[in-house]
């Protein structure tokens, strides 16, 4: 099963702390010379809220710690995964969140910490997400129990262009791809490069919806001018459903399976030797 | 050739008054950029004159919060004073002050009764 980070894998248990009656002033002048851009508040032995730089700077350097932080502390699960932590940071734009575990609040996570964390779910080569940001997301919308279907994209005689042209030309097609893809899938979809030569859409939406935006970007790639003039094109295989019902079974592994069918169906469509698409139209609840 | 002689001198002035036990009055008004602020003056105001005051933390451009003696609240309903607070105050608080005030309230009472 795939393994998503959880904010418990990467969180601070130990971390700098000041205290709620500390001054401003020595409090900025502690996280510089501890090269940190923000540190949790402690008031007699409690973790109460997180201080950063920015909140030190728009406060009076006479007033105490208490009185510079901003709004109340965002207190997150440490069960929660990298990708909801990093949704809540953009919703509530702070920079360090408090953790929960295990009932108390254990330790504080900053943003640039997730940020650096995200990085490694990010491929270096062509800046898309890793297979886990589809996983996720495609759990959290069967749990909604909103429709989805799944598009899987593989590059047609990938091998051959790496061994006729070279790896640096094949990493060029690669980053072609991606930015066609990219550029063409809607904000409300999900794009991810799967591995190797293999690119993936989760789509919220019905099958059909799914299944016309594997026509449009394959027709794209198709139609693209690519460097060293390669011909270069792609196949892909859509599913898609929604779970219909409460079920005790575990989402993550209906999304393995609907990525496992699209990803045969793409693999049908390379043999056949054509940009062809089929769809397997899967009812979630049988196969889940 | 002239020598000049230096003296100096230094004078010392005293005045005493007795502390104001708080030292603020009936009202204080936090401005947002104040040199101390509300939580700080609420420890302090809490360990001076414990249950007496009450910091009410305000939405307002300029004023961060008020500090209300209990008292008065229990004559004037607290919405209708820290309006009324905010209203006066803030014609003449600025982000950086901390202005405290004396507020008098006269409650005016009349009924009749059956003879």
């Amino acid at each position: 099963m795939i393994n998503i980070k959880r904010v418990a894998d990467i969180y601070l248990k130990e971390f700098p702390a000041v205290d709620v009656l500390d001054g401003v002033s020595k409090t900025m002048a502690f996280l510089l010379e501890t090269d940190n851009s923000c540190c949790a508040v402690m008031d007699e032995g409690n973790l109460v809220g997180v201080i950063t730089y920015k909140d030190l700077m728009r406060t009076h350097p006479n007033r105490i710690i208490a009185d510079a932080m901003r709004g109340r502390p965002v207190t997150v699960p440490a069960e929660i995964s990298f990708w909801q932590a990093k949704e809540l940071f953009e919703d509530t734009g702070v920079e360090a969140v408090l953790v929960q575990e295990e009932g108390r609040l254990s330790g504080i996570l900053p943003r640039n910490l997730l940020e650096i964390q995200l990085g490694s779910h990010i491929d270096l080569l062509t800046g898309l997400y890793r297979s886990d940001y589809i996983y996720y997301h495609g759990v959290r919308l069967l749990e909604d129990k909103q429709e989805i279907s799944i598009v899987f994209f593989d590059i047609n005689n990938f091998g051959v262009i790496d061994k006729t042209y070279g790896h640096t030309v094949g990493d060029i097609i690669l980053i072609e791809v991606s930015r066609l893809l990219r550029e063409n899938t809607p904000s409300e979809a999900f794009l991810c490069r799967f591995g190797g030569d293999e690119f993936a859409v989760l789509l919220p939406a019905y099958l059909d919806e799914g299944a016309a935006l594997a026509y449009r970007l394959t027709d794209i790639v198709g139609q693209h001018s690519f460097s060293h003039d390669i011909d270069v094109s792609v196949s892909a295989g859509v599913t898609g459903g929604r779970r219909h019902e409460e079920r005790d079974d575990d989402p993550w592994s209906t999304m393995e399976q609907l990525i496992t069918i699209a990803s045969l169906r793409s693999t049908e469509a390379k043999k056949s030797n054509a940009t062809l698409i089929t769809v397997g139209n899967q009812p979630i609840n049988e196969i889940a | 050739m002239n020598v000049m002689k230096e003296a100096k001198k230094a004078e010392i002035q005293m005045h005493l008054t007795e502390f104001e036990m708080p030292p603020m009055q009936d009202v204080v008004i936090v401005g947002r950029n104040a040199p101390i602020g509300p939580e700080a003056l609420k420890r302090m105001v809490d360990v001076l004159s414990p249950d007496q005051y009450k910091i009410i933390k305000v939405d307002h451009p300029v004023i961060e919060a008020i500090v209300v003696r209990n008292a008065l609240m229990n004559m004037i309903p607290e919405e209708k004073l820290s309006k009324f607070i905010l209203e006066e105050g803030g014609k003449i608080v600025d982000a950086s002050s901390i202005i405290k005030a004396h507020v008098n309230i006269t409650v005016h009472v009349s009924k009749s009764i059956d003879l």
